[in-house]
């Protein structure tokens, strides 16, 4: 999360069929809200070259739930035809089929301004040798068993490269739960992943 | 012999592609009923037609559509080339309803055809009699709407525009001809994807892959039947009213026989078919017993043709789970309601712990009209009036306002601001109906009600289910209780109210008529007062079960002005013997 770009959606709804869409006053929404983007990034210290905009709009054709949502330079305001010809494409694309000529509407406008970030360098996990820490156990279902099984719940955070534990084991992370079956054996690498490998069979 | 991992990527890819076309058609169609209901389902077949992988949002769909897509790779064996569409509905060459549309796409490779990817939905209109093709009055399939035997759209990439023209001009709705042009770009997405399957692992090792799945599948179920008793097992449950014979009462006997690893379903007791539209076409009941099957069984199993290899389904032609051509079945996509009931009811002393009691049985309303705000037509299921609770099990509640059993919980609820915004109606009341549940240890799921205005007069409403009775509702099992039946009326402006027939058309609805429907709730499992007396307490305290239900049916006393149980007047209510809740099934 350190390394993301800084980035600023911002978003207006304008609802009408496209036949009736008035580029300029489409392009002054734009504008208008990556011209709030722009402010905030340069409160946020990001230098101006490090900044840049895209537009977007979410269109469907009439009688659709639904929007695709397609990016474009705010000066294609200025040639309708591009962003509608970019639709169809990517309609085409993400759903087998595109119906030109049908009524289409457009749903809403959007600005998103982006502050890039210079690269930032990453420091491989320092190995420091400790035992992989159990925090307990806890019952849980083991399907080649079919039955409900006392086992051992390691923490995931606090364990330390090289290590590993036999299935069936739970190890419990911050962010995830990762459960081991009887059948696999878990190891720690190098690189921070924890790797699940079957064990010899019988 | 293939590698059991491979297969399984390869399983995994298949059941992706049938996710990614699932969703192609939510996010592009323009029906209601397929963006908010889900109406639909998605399967991979070999070039013979057996399926390989499906995908099911209404799993009714699924399976029937394996008998319908066994008709079209017959029909064109010989003839079918790349950029082929092809569309399919009718219910005596394998198709489940007339509504229900398949349309089919074959997938080459190298320039040898592989497979089919097909998807099966629901049409807002399919021509015939009445809007929607819900026709209660229909006697033939003709009066229920245009009848599809396989039929090409598309032939080698283009489109017949003849073909398109005649089809899309005998239906009433241009939605339909929209939703139909996303079907087939969900099959061209499915067939992108599995021919990038093929290039990168080759057909021989593809097709190896779906030869270990069909295996796969076939032990596994195998596994599962072997693990339930021996034994032969008989149950009846009950179809009202034809629309022709309000009164009629029609009756689906099945026998289930056990045999270690197989299972037989003989329905050949069952009644003979019916002149109006109750009739179940073969598909609608083979579909049935399989979405039962995956109910009962004790295991997630793989949904492809290698479970077929261990049950048989007997349903002898003539009868309402196998009719005859040209009998209408327009309602009988909607028997497996009935047929997974009694399958449940049978199986109930062989794997009490397994069978669920009854759900809801549908009792949906279908309404056509003119939409003034919109200057255009309108016509859709009211979804979510329609979805009343599912049956308890061993150690679950039944769901609430789920929907009928056959959709296996698919059927999305529809948000209520959408449902005003497509159809000119104003919805006062939709909510969970207090002891609507039927009582027990593990109660059925709760039912709803629903009341809105008709904005604009002139509306037509088919009327169409089941379960309006007491009698007749989601029975409950092993001392639960029964839920409460399905209700529908109409209250006219000018003051009277007139309360359908379970299969009825309502004409010139006047604007301003309000519209109260209730679907009921599921049947209750195992005996009330084995309710923990806090989950009692909880409900009652939620708004679910009154006082006096709780009393009555929980033997649970409540203190109105605390809130609290009353242990000692609770404890005796409890000890005292008493006879089961009505609507219990006796079992065995």
């Amino acid at each position: 999360m350190l390394l993301a770009d800084l980035r600023h959606d911002l978003t207006r709804s304008y609802s009408r069929h496209w036949a009736d869409v008035d580029p300029a006053e489409a392009r002054a929404i734009v504008d208008e809200l990556a011209e709030r983007g722009l402010e905030a990034l340069a409160e946020e210290g990001v230098p101006e070259e490090r900044r840049s905009i895209v537009a977007s709009a979410d269109l469907r054709y009439s009688g659709q739930h639904h929007e695709v949502s397609i990016s474009f330079p705010p000066h294609d305001l200025g040639h309708l035809e591009r962003i509608e010809q970019a639709f169809h494409r990517r309609h085409e694309e993400l759903y087998g089929f595109a119906s030109p000529g049908k009524p289409m509407e457009i749903v809403n406008l959007h600005a998103t301004v982006l502050g890039r970030r210079k690269p930032f360098p990453l420091e491989p996990p320092s190995v420091d040798g400790r035992e992989a820490p159990r925090r307990g156990s806890r019952r849980i279902y083991l399907r080649g068993v079919r039955s409900l099984e006392e086992v051992e719940v390691l923490d995931g955070d606090r364990i330390a490269p090289g290590q590993w534990a036999a299935g069936p084991v739970v190890v419990d992370t911050r962010t995830t739960t990762i459960v081991v079956p009887e059948t696999f054996d878990i190891a720690f690498d190098a690189s921070g992943s924890f790797v699940l490998t079957r064990k010899a069979g019988p | 012999v293939s590698d059991p991992i491979l297969t399984s990527v390869i399983a995994n890819r298949l059941k992706a592609i049938g996710e990614r076309m699932g969703l192609v058609v939510e996010r592009s169609a323009r029906s209601p009923l397929l963006v908010e209901g889900r109406d639909f389902s998605l399967g991979i077949y070999n070039a013979a037609g057996v399926l390989l992988e499906q995908t099911e949002y209404i799993p009714v769909l699924g399976y029937a559509t394996a008998s319908g897509m066994r008709a079209i790779a017959r029909a064109f064996a010989a003839n079918v080339e790349e950029g082929d569409v092809v569309l399919h509905n009718d219910p005596y060459t394998g198709g489940n309803q007339l509504s229900d549309w398949k349309v089919a796409k074959p997938v080459f490779h190298e320039g040898e055809h592989f497979g089919w990817v097909v998807i099966a939905a629901h049409q807002a209109d399919v021509g015939g009699a009445v809007p929607g093709s819900y026709n209660p009055n229909a006697t033939d399939l003709w009066q229920e709407g245009l009848r599809i035997t396989p039929l090409k759209l598309y032939e080698g990439g283009r489109r017949r525009d003849d073909v398109w023209d005649f089809v899309f001009g005998n239906v009433r709705l241009d939605v339909v001809a929209e939703d139909v042009s996303a079907m087939i770009g969900s099959c061209t997405v499915g067939e992108r994807e599995l021919k990038a399957l093929l290039a990168r692992y080759g057909a021989e090792t593809v097709r190896a892959a779906a030869a270990g799945l069909l295996d796969a599948a076939e032990q596994a179920a195998s596994a599962v039947i072997e693990r339930m008793p021996d034994g032969i097992y008989t149950a009846e449950w009950y179809v009202h009213d034809d629309g022709i014979d309000h009164d009629l009462t029609a009756t689906i006997r099945v026998e289930i026989t056990i045999e270690g690893s197989r299972i037989r379903f003989d329905f050949s007791e069952t009644d003979p078919q019916v002149t109006g539209y109750v009739n179940a076409p073969l598909a609608v009941t083979i579909s049935s017993v399989m979405i039962a099957f995956f109910m009962i069984a004790d295991d997630e199993l793989p949904h492809n043709d290698g479970i077929m290899r261990c049950i048989e389904v007997v349903a002898p032609e003539g009868s309402l789970v196998n009719p005859r051509y040209p009998a209408p079945t327009g309602f009988g996509n909607h028997l497996s309601d009935q047929i997974a009931a009694v399958i449940m009811l049978a199986l109930a002393p062989a794997v009490p712990d397994q069978v669920t009691a009854c759900w809801n049985h549908l009792l949906a309303t279908i309404v056509a009209g003119w939409s003034t705000r919109a200057n255009a037509p309108y016509v859709d299921i009211l979804i979510n009036a329609c979805k009343g609770g599912g049956g308890g099990t061993y150690g679950a509640d039944g769901y609430d306002h789920i929907g009928l059993i056959t959709s296996g919980g698919a059927i999305a609820a529809q948000d209520p601001e959408i449902f005003e915004l497509v159809n000119p109606h104003f919805l006062h009341r939709f909510e969970y109906l207090p002891d609507s549940a039927g009582p027990g240890r593990w109660r059925g799921g709760l039912g709803v009600e629903t009341i809105f205005t008709f904005e604009d007069g002139g509306v037509q409403a088919s009327v169409f289910g089941d379960g309006g009775t007491p009698e007749t509702a989601a029975f409950g099992i092993l001392g639960g209780g029964r839920g409460c039946p399905n209700e529908i009326e109409f209250r006219y402006p000018v003051g009277t109210t007139y309360r359908p027939h379970l299969k009825d058309l309502v004409s010139a609805i006047p604007a301003g008529t309000v519209y109260r429907q209730v679907a009921g709730g599921g049947g209750g499992y195992g005996d009330p007062r084995e309710r923990p007396v806090d989950r009692v307490l909880a409900e009652v305290r939620n708004g679910v079960v009154s006082l006096a239900a709780a009393r009555r049916d929980y033997g649970v006393v409540i203190d109105p002005e605390t809130w609290t149980v009353e242990e000692a007047a609770t404890a005796a209510l409890r000890r005292a013997a008493s006879a089961p809740p009505a609507g219990s099934e006796r079992i065995g």
